[in-house]
């Protein structure tokens, strides 16, 4: 028999087409696992089979979609598995098609979402694949073929599963809906950049529509593929007449659409939902003759995010701050695992127009191999941007690719070989464009000539690992031209070389005015002279508006900007003389302020940017203490006073937790510039028990705690009772705060409350939740209940008066 | 698989309705301005990050009893009915991922996105009924015991058909997304203006009607 891998070079190759239609008119029961009848019904299932054989097919897939170890006890699997690959076999042996036969072990989605939306962690997803993946080697089949998937996520721990347990071909397809996205998000071109990255051999697109919905679908995929294109729809869209579900295409007209497919460039094509023998017969005629389309390379340079690609064909911003180098906020932020003010920095840089987010967390203290991959997925969960992955360590580096959703940004490699030894085996196997600065054992060297030469040696040792030089980019070094005046022109010089010689190109543009006053003058007018040597991308703090000035102005006189459209946004945005007048005055509230200082009428009336800029007012003339005592717990306690008296509501209640919020963080940064030790009350450990996925409430009773002084640690959601002990043993906190939403899940409740009885007798448990109530929160052992957040505040307040009194 | 599942999505539903918003986020009366204002802020940015999906099956009424047995709510929604449609649907992630973006920038506007999303659902549901004559019920309402929940996906094949997915303490995600029965009854229209509360066991609700 021939390899798979050749085949598909040089044919176009016939997969099968729809087995649900089939099985049900045979008689399979709505709700019972198909997956069974390769054992109770191998008759059946051999027929099938064997009719896509009949009918031409060279691929067919096992009866094995959803033959997996959530549906399946381990031993039964291997039974299910060992027979599908028997069935289609034998189908083969006994079909009368002429044509080459393979056989594909099938592997559809978990039916499980991943975390952090739903429950199941990326690795358990991973190892589920990989033992259905094991059970097809053993049994002997020629391909993986992952399909159907969703969520880009999911699709990534199949495809890891597949290449870390054979060395056969893997296919991937993916359904996507009539909007031309994934159920999570994901374009075409996103998952293209991801999987393509990761080594699939084909990818693709099946089910969810019929040939017509999904042309938009097949074009993106055939423009940015680089390796064979699969299209395999459904037969239409279902109809229903009579009770009885029909699509709304027949053979010949699917032919005909499918065929287009072909002449467009398809390589491989068969039917989903719907679909028989008859319509691959049909295809079969319809196609014969066409010469299979050329697989060309598509040399764009990308990187993308669960849910988009990103381009380097016109510059590309890097948003610079999620990085703790000079800044003692952020270390402060990393040290107390303030997830929260990291990924503000993140929102705040999308939101200014960053394309790409660097991620940084190495610091003293801080355990990178662990942090830098949590606060992947914490930015992964409300950021799409793609992001890049920045440390020096090797280890960190590959936990976090592992787990990133998509094709990440890598930084970096350098010339030495320490450095490409470590980092291009991970580039191969997660996929990746990785940033290669120009400097090696010997350091940076002062002429563009030398440095070039070094980003074409990392090129070459790239290339033996089978990176393609679009997936490096290269960073020529901006050193700073108060040390050496001509530290810019080289830099310069080498962009021009680079760019010459077709690579990409990327700078850390601020470097260059280091040790100078007034820096963002030069960095902007460097960053200009940069872009018209052909620089791909920059690395920069998108809080800097000189820098987007010259972004977009550079955009617009290259002709790159559509009626300057985006410098025109930007400019009525962000200069304000050109904005259009609007009245940002906010008159009337609800709740009436007494004796009003600027700052608590602020925060009495939920205006963030005023209370910030009211506080920073009063720290030139009044102490911290003062302004939280004399002013922000004040202008809190009347809000939620006015809330228990039903004159405010929860919404109210948040806007001024909101305004004390930053209030409080210009304090913060005012004792850190000042060296001042910030006291707090007692620590809480918060967390939404395990099973539950719900979090509003915790996290609002998390902010008025914050508010009041309390010092405390989130653990998220879905939280086992095992870690929640864990915590309040390390921390020694003397409270814990426990929230679950549903009365599926006050059970879990009340095992972490036995557990926490067990292992830290003396820490307080206060308890809330939509259903809870407070007899029941005495039954399950709580020490209070807090039927809102205020009574979440008066529990601690009053544990706290009793700890200071002991 | 699965191929007598039916799939309905919707371009677009009747518009917001601001005083259902406000409501689910535990406001009572005429909002102010400022909270006028950051509710039009939420409605902007989430404009367009719903995708309405539905996933439902229309069988005669012995099959419903046959599937999920006996219960006194059951009866009291579907008695008189021939037919009955068994559908989950779902808003889809978008808005839970808006939720807990801003979990950790502004809570104000994280719990609007959350009131958003079950005024949306709740529209996705009643546009989906309109026509049945019968009033919906899901898993949990009366007595009818949130364990069917496991019923209503093994038998719509909801991750594959609308991306809905339930996990081992019976929550689904996307959390804006409900599983509900409803009694096709054609000559009595059983359906109220408003939903009704007076079947819900839960005492303490804040949101009872």
């Amino acid at each position: 028999m021939r390899n798979v891998r050749e085949f598909l070079q040089q044919n176009i190759v016939y997969l099968d087409g729809g087995t649900g239609t089939l099985l049900q008119e045979a008689g399979l029961p709505l709700g019972e696992l198909p997956e069974r009848w390769n054992i109770t019904h191998a008759d059946v299932i051999q027929a099938i089979h064997r009719g896509y054989f009949n009918a031409g097919s060279n691929i067919v897939c096992t009866n094995t979609f959803g033959a997996n170890r959530l549906k399946f006890p381990q031993a039964e699997l291997a039974e299910i598995v060992k027979a599908a690959v028997e069935n289609a076999r034998m189908a083969a042996a006994s079909s009368c098609g002429a044509q080459e036969k393979f056989v594909a072990l099938d592997i559809g989605p978990s039916g499980k979402l991943l975390k952090p939306y739903g429950d199941f962690a990326f690795e358990d997803a991973v190892a589920l694949f990989a033992e259905t993946v094991k059970l097809g080697v053993q049994y002997g089949v020629d391909l993986i073929y992952i399909e159907t998937m969703s969520d880009s996520y999911e699709t990534k721990a199949a495809l890891l599963a597949a290449k870390e347990n054979c060395d056969l071909p893997v296919f991937v397809s993916c359904a996507y809906g009539a909007d031309g996205k994934l159920m999570t998000g994901a374009s075409p071109a996103a998952m293209v950049a991801m999987l393509e990255g990761m080594g699939a051999d084909v990818i693709g697109v099946n089910c969810s529509v019929g040939p017509k919905q999904m042309q938009s679908v097949v074009d993106e995929l055939l423009e940015n593929a680089s390796v064979p294109v699969l299209v395999k729809p459904n037969a239409g869209l279902p109809i229903t007449d009579g009770g009885n579900t029909r699509y709304d295409i027949d053979e010949k007209e699917f032919a005909l659409l499918v065929a287009e497919f072909v002449r467009k460039g398809a390589r491989l094509v068969g039917g989903c939902c719907g679909t028989t023998p008859a319509y691959i017969a049909e295809l079969v005629v319809r196609t014969k003759g066409l010469e299979p389309a050329c697989i060309t390379k598509k040399e764009r340079t990308c990187v993308s995010s669960y849910t988009h690609a990103v381009y380097f064909d016109e510059p590309v911003l890097i948003g610079e701050r999620i990085n703790p180098t000079g800044k003692k906020r952020f270390k402060q932020a990393l040290k107390e695992k303030d997830t929260a003010y990291v990924l503000a920095e993140g929102i705040s840089q999308q939101e200014k127009g960053a394309h790409i987010l660097d991620v940084n967390v190495g610091s003293p203290e801080i355990d990178e191999r662990a942090e830098l991959p949590r606060y992947i997925e914490e930015l992964q969960a409300v950021i799409n941007l793609p992001l890049q992955i920045d440390t020096s360590d090797p280890v960190a580096m590959e936990r976090a690719m592992r787990i990133y959703n998509g094709k990440p940004l890598v930084n970096s490699v350098n010339g030495k070989k320490e450095s490409m030894d470590g980092i291009f085996p991970l580039v191969k196997k997660y996929g990746g464009v990785v940033i290669a600065l120009t400097l090696d054992e010997k350091g940076i060297p002062d002429s563009a000539e030398e440095r070039v030469q070094i980003a074409e040696r990392i090129v070459a040792e790239g290339a033996k690992y089978g990176i393609s030089k679009k997936d490096i980019i290269v960073d020529p070094l901006a050193m700073t031209i108060s040390a050496d005046k001509n530290a810019a022109k080289v830099t310069l010089e080498a962009l021009r070389m680079l760019k010459a010689k077709g690579l990409h190109t990327s700078l850390g543009v601020s470097n260059v005015s280091f040790g100078l006053p007034s820096r963002e003058t030069v960095n902007a007018a460097f960053f200009a002279l940069a872009l018209q040597e052909g620089l791909s991308a920059a690395i920069i703090n998108p809080n800097s508006v000189e820098m987007r000035k010259t972004y977009h102005a550079y955009l617009a006189l290259q002709g790159l900007d559509e009626n300057c459209g985006g410098y025109i946004r930007f400019a009525t945005e962000i200069i304000p003389q050109y904005a259009p007048v609007e009245s940002t005055a906010v008159k009337s509230v609800s709740i009436e302020t007494k004796d009003g200082t600027p700052l608590k009428t602020a925060i009495v009336k939920g205006l963030s940017s005023v209370a910030a800029e009211a506080c920073q007012e009063l720290l030139k003339t009044q102490s911290a203490l003062e302004i939280i005592n004399g002013e922000i717990v004040p202008a809190l306690d009347e809000v939620g006073k006015a809330y228990e008296e039903k004159r405010a509501y929860l919404p109210q209640l948040l806007m001024s937790a909101e305004g004390a919020k930053s209030a409080f963080e210009k304090i913060r940064l005012h004792m850190i510039a000042s060296g001042e030790a910030q006291t707090k009350k007692c620590k809480i450990v918060l967390a939404t028990v395990k099973g539950d996925i719900h979090d509003i409430g915790k996290n609002i009773v998390g902010t008025l705690l914050e508010n009041y002084g309390f010092d405390v640690l989130d653990l998220g959601r879905d939280v086992s009772p095992e870690k929640i002990v864990e915590e309040v043993l390390r921390t020694g906190a003397p409270a814990v705060g426990l929230s679950a939403l549903m009365t599926t899940t006050v059970p879990s409740m009340a095992e972490t409350i036995k557990l926490l009885r067990e292992k830290a007798p003396n820490v307080k448990i206060i308890v809330g939740g939509a259903v809870l109530t407070e007899e029941y929160a005495k039954e399950i052992g709580a020490d209070g209940y807090g039927k809102d957040a205020l009574q979440a505040v008066r529990f601690m307040e009053k544990l706290y008066a009793d700890l200071c009194k002991n | 698989m699965f191929d007598g599942v039916q799939i309905k999505t919707y371009e677009c539903l009747p518009d917001f309705d601001k005083k259902e918003i406000l409501r689910y986020a535990g406001y009572k009366g005429e909002a102010d301005e400022a909270l006028a204002k950051l509710l039009d802020e939420c409605l902007q940015e989430c404009k367009g990050c719903f995708s309405y999906r539905v996933a439902y099956i229309v069988r005669p009424i012995e099959f419903f009893w046959e599937t999920f047995g006996e219960s006194k709510t059951a009866h009291a929604h579907l008695d008189g009915c021939k037919e009955v449609v068994i559908f989950a649907a779902t808003v889809g992630l978008d808005i839970d991922r808006l939720v807990s973006k801003y979990a950790y920038v502004s809570t104000a506007k994280a719990l609007f996105f959350q009131a958003i999303g079950a005024e949306r659902i709740e529209a996705l549901c009643e546009e989906f009924c309109k026509g049945f004559g019968g009033k919906r019920f899901s898993a949990g309402y009366g007595d009818f015991p949130l364990e069917k929940q496991t019923e209503f996906f093994r038998l719509l094949d909801c991750s594959r058909k609308i991306g809905l997915t339930l996990n081992d303490s019976l929550l689904m995600s996307p959390t804006k997304s409900v599983t509900a029965a409803v009694g096709v009854c054609k000559n009595v229209d059983r359906r109220g203006s408003e939903l009704d509360c007076s079947a819900c066991l839960y005492k303490h609700c804040e949101f009872k009607k």
